[in-house]
């Protein structure tokens, strides 16, 4: 039930996503002088337009099946959301979206890369409680330190 | 405590593994003196395997020795040069990050790819091959004369092959076209080699590549020869003596020689002395064997120009190919947004 | 005459010293070809600076055996993780994860063993045996066919999905093609939805979103449940399939080798495209199609034995024609060319024996990655036995660093953890990640070569339909379609038809 309610607002999000780039591509390069040469058909725009309707009749297609399937929102529904929302797994894996955000979004770049992958193994580890407080320093150390040598040394890429 | 001493084996299993597959570190020089220990990383703007890709590795191998220090290659392909560009700008400039690029680079600002113009670099240009215009070998058209005359009966209607707008080939047809009033059907392809298979396959009717890329073709007679881009009459092993495209079309010799240039770049403002050191290796690497062997093999010209001569010659270049591309509404931005005047 | 010549090349490599490089050379490509982010590409134009001061035979024994390594390796991940290590193993994933989650993991990197060894070796057999014929036949596709192709293959991304609607698949695979299309134009070097970003102006690399689409939802999907159980249901037993069950499977592992090789002898159409193509054949063909992704062997075994026949494949047009088949081959080529080797029309003039060489080094490398892969496949299980609370952020860390040294951007590393965080909520509401990839592999294709062929052929489009091999893709398509009764309500139930 949930899966066709969370696709009726998908359909629909992806069918304004289709309309957007639609009218996006309508400014892509049709007026080039090349195209103007050798046909309209020819222009940058011309696939992304096409994919865009598609993306956009699949989208609307979506939504009007969801909803002939009960996907159609009742006012309790919000309330339900919320429960489910509040679920420990969902929690989890909140937990483990924002730690990923953390590292990719706030350490890389900011500090060598090694650093970082040390300090996002041991907050992973311990917030997820994988083992004892010893045994991660130790892991994280090794396989941060590891996968630094072997990408910068060996691989020779120059690591962020 | 089990589940530990696995990680470790395997870390340390890995680890071996890859030491056995690559070479050891070599041994830098003293700390203060550069280009000490640290690797230089060429950052090729070109997929692997391309001619960019290749005169720079080869470069990198005798650089190695000439400065002894590391020198290892990446391919950074994509935004028209921009990203690696991007990569190098972004560096300290402690000379450890080089450009690995050819003339293309120069259309980089008006393809809005990177803001930085022929001022802003430091040129060493290594080698560049020849253009040559082929037919297929069941092509109607045995000269260029014959080529022309077809081309100027039907305008519009002979398809050409070469790679997309930026590159040289691109740049000699566009020329082509403006300058003696060749009105062919030009089809843009992703590179070289799949330029010459659409001539193979009878796609197109003619291809514009260069001699290295064309040489097996040509030598095997699938391609035939009409023209070399050049304004004077050249002669190869196993092909030739090829007119050049001058010869029925005065109007191109205000225009050519367009030649490729490969070769890599430094930010003009690295240190001056490290900019001299490598100035000196290069030299003496163009005097290498393994470089005049690289030259043969792929069938081009060595240059070896670097320093205000490079500079020179690249700031002509830019200023004539920005305002080609910005004439045939190729370009995003006016040449004059970054201070490149019209030739 | 030239079997002779072949076995006594073969011979002359069974030495201790070569034996002892093929080792090494397959087992790093093995790992490479493991780990997300690396290609084999990558680690052939690494290898060519490295084996530049080798002799011409060591150099060219590195060179293959990494390729050889390296197309089969991608099938660990993809199994043991349903992170597929490199793209061409995106395929053997939709049936190898199944496998490993019912606890068959180890039996389904026999599969893909017993398939690369097949693949490899029914694309070298063609390679020796056919190769002028195929790299002419290959030269008949041109942009027209090229763009059927990719048609072709977006249709398909309705029918590898399993869990939900079909109309998921194609909702993915068009998001893939509209991703696919940010970033340079190839043809006019014009920006598309870029918004003035030059870091957009690059694109949406494929190594990266498949990283994310993969990797990101495996890693929160696992955290989501809390007891530290292990990831793969470790196993023990037997890991080769018996001979009984490879005899049923030979016709289908030759039609796959058939299918692997001739797509990747055609001109810039690799392995990844290969594995699907393999994939789909096999799954049109089969007798079981219902069990295709959900945990098929036949399908583990098409995917692999398409995307290592397409090594045999791909080396006929760069030996032939000086022409590379795939990514692989364009840095081969160059390596060769360093090696004072010049491939192309002249080189069965100038060194008839050439060919017969690479055949015998590709027989050896096959052989050689098959025992690794075998060994290989217990160490993995072992190491996958670890706690998922330690495991998983430690596939985190090479999921970025694998987005990240393709091309050394942390914009890459960006882009996948921004897709892959959108698609961990577009996998929990059961859309497939694979046609993403596909439309980022095929969206390419088709812009490219349908804007072409149009300039090419004026803007008609009657060669869509009168050239023979157009006029062949032109008939699957349709046939795929269906048109026995009204197609539009056939399409509709198909779109949304209820699978299992």
């Amino acid at each position: 039930m949930w899966l066709r309610k969370a696709d009726f607002i998908t359909g629909i999000m992806l069918a304004a996503l289709g309309l957007a780039a639609f009218a996006l591509s309508l400014k892509l390069g049709w007026d080039l002088s090349v195209v103007q040469r050798d046909g309209w058909y020819t222009a940058p725009g011309l696939v992304p337009a096409a994919a865009a309707i598609v993306l956009f009749l699949l989208g609307s297609a979506l939504s009007f099946h969801a909803f002939q399937e009960g996907g159609a929102w009742k006012h309790e529904d919000f309330s339900r959301l919320k429960a489910a929302i509040a679920d420990p797994a969902s929690g989890r894996s909140a937990l483990a979206a924002l730690l990923l955000m953390v590292y990719v979004f706030g350490l890389l770049g900011r500090v060598h890369f090694i650093l970082a992958s040390f300090l996002f193994l041991v907050a992973f580890m311990f917030l997820f409680k994988a083992t004892a407080w010893w045994k991660i320093l130790s892991i994280s150390a090794i396989v941060s330190t590891a996968i630094g040598i072997v990408f910068e040394h060996l691989a020779r890429i120059p690591l962020p | 405590m089990k589940t530990l001493s696995h990680y470790i084996v395997i870390t340390t299993l890995f680890i071996g593994l890859f030491l056995g597959g690559c070479d050891s570190e070599p041994n830098g020089r003293d700390a203060g003196e550069w280009p000490g220990r640290k690797t230089i990383n060429v950052a090729v703007f070109a997929s692997p395997g391309g001619s960019t890709d290749l005169a720079n590795r080869t470069m990198a191998n005798v650089m190695e020795r000439e400065l002894g220090a590391t020198i290892s290659v990446l391919n950074i392909p994509g935004a028209q040069g921009g990203s690696a560009a991007n990569h190098v700008w972004n560096a300290r400039r402690d000379g450890h990050t080089w450009f690995g690029m050819s003339e293309g680079a120069l259309a980089m600002p008006v393809f809005g790819a990177h803001s930085t113009t022929s001022r802003d670099w430091h040129y060493f240009l290594i080698c560049g091959t020849p253009g040559i215009l082929s037919v297929p070998a069941d092509s109607p058209y045995h000269t260029l004369e014959e080529l022309i005359a077809a081309i100027r009966d039907r305008p519009n209607q002979i398809r050409m092959a070469s790679a997309f707008p930026g590159t040289v080939w691109h740049e000699q047809y566009l020329v082509m076209s403006k300058a003696a009033g060749l009105q062919v059907r030009w089809i843009s392809y992703p590179g070289s080699h799949p330029s010459q298979v659409a001539a193979l396959s009878g796609e197109v009717d003619v291809v514009l590549t260069g001699l290295g890329e064309q040489v097996e073709l040509l030598r095997s007679g699938h391609l035939r020869p009409l023209a070399v881009m050049e304004t004077e009459p050249r002669r190869y092993e196993g092909i030739g003596e090829l007119p050049p495209i001058s010869g029925p079309l005065p109007e191109l010799k205000d225009h050519f020689p367009l030649r490729q240039y490969i070769g890599f770049a430094l930010p003009a403002d690295t240190p001056a002395e490290i900019l001299e050191t490598i100035e000196g290796a290069f030299k003496r690497a163009m005097d290498s064997d393994e470089i005049r062997q690289f030259g043969e093999a792929s069938h081009s010209e060595l240059f070896g120009y670097s320093g205000e001569e490079a500079s020179a010659l690249f700031a002509e270049r830019e200023s004539r190919l920005t305002w080609l591309l910005y004439d045939e509404q190729l370009a995003r931005h006016s040449p004059e947004r970054y201070g490149i005047a019209r030739p | 005459m030239e079997i002779v010549t072949f076995f006594k090349e073969v011979l002359a490599l069974l030495t201790p010293m070569t034996l002892l490089i093929f080792a090494g050379a397959t087992v790093l490509g093995i790992l490479v070809g493991a780990l997300p982010g690396l290609t084999a590409t990558l680690a052939i134009a690494l290898l060519t600076g490295v084996t530049y001061g080798l002799d011409t035979q060591a150099a060219l024994i590195v060179l293959l055996g990494i390729y050889v390594g390296a197309i089969y390796g991608g099938s660990f991940t993809a199994i043991m993780l349903n992170i597929p290590g490199t793209a061409s193993a995106a395929a053997t994933a939709m049936d190898g994860y199944p496998l490993a989650l019912k606890g068959e993991g180890g039996r389904a990197k026999g599969y893909a063993t017993v398939g690369s060894l097949m693949g490899t070796i029914f694309g070298l057999i063609i390679l020796m045996a056919l190769a002028p014929w195929i790299s002419r036949l290959a030269l008949r596709f041109t942009a027209v066919e090229f763009s059927l192709l990719a048609l072709f293959g977006i249709l398909i991304c309705g029918s590898i999905t399993s869990q939900d609607w079909p109309i998921k698949g194609w909702i993915a695979g068009v998001l893939g093609i509209l991703l696919s299309t940010v970033g340079i134009d190839p043809l006019h070097g014009y920006a598309r939805f870029t918004f003035e970003t030059p870091m957009l102006l690059t694109g949406i690399a494929l190594v990266p979103a498949m990283i994310g689409v993969f990797g990101i939802p495996q890693i929160i999907r696992t955290m989501k449940t809390p007891d530290a159980k292990h990831v793969v249901i470790a196993e023990s037993g037997r890991i080769l399939p018996t001979w009984k069950d490879f005899k049923k499977l030979i016709p289908a592992s030759l039609r796959s080798g058939a299918v692997g090789t001739s797509i990747g002898a055609i001109p810039g159409v690799g392995e990844d495209i290969a594995s699907w193509g393999s994939y789909g054949v096999a799954r049109k063909l089969s007798k079981h199609p219902e069990e295709f992704g959900k945990g098929s062997y036949e399908g583990v075994l098409a995917a692999e034995t398409g995307n290592n026949a397409a090594i045999g494949g791909a080396l006929i047009p760069l030996l032939t024609l000086a022409v590379p088949g795939s990514p692989p081959t364009a840095v081969l080529l160059g390596a060769l060319w360093l090696h004072g080797i010049r491939p192309g029309p002249m080189l069965a003039v100038e060194s008839p024996g050439f060919i017969y060489q690479i055949g015998a080094m590709l027989l050896v490398a096959a052989c050689i990655m098959s025992a690794w892969g075998l060994l290989l496949t217990r160490v993995v299980a072992k190491a996958l036995s670890i706690p998922r609370g330690i495991f998983m952020p430690i596939i985190a860390v090479l999921c970025v660093i694998g987005a990240y040294s393709l091309n050394l951007s942390l914009f890459d590393v960006w882009i996948m953890l921004g897709i892959g965080l959108i698609y961990y909520l577009l996998t929990e509401m059961k859309y497939p990640a694979a046609p993403l990839i596909l439309g980022l592999i095929l969206g390419p294709l088709l812009d490219e070569n349908l804007r072409r062929a149009l300039t090419v052929h004026d803007g008609s489009l009657l060669p869509f339909m009168t050239r023979p091999f157009a006029l062949l893709f032109l008939l699957a398509i349709i046939i795929s379609l269906g048109s026995r009764t009204s197609w539009w309500k056939r399409l509709r139930d198909y779109a949304f038809r209820r699978s299992g």
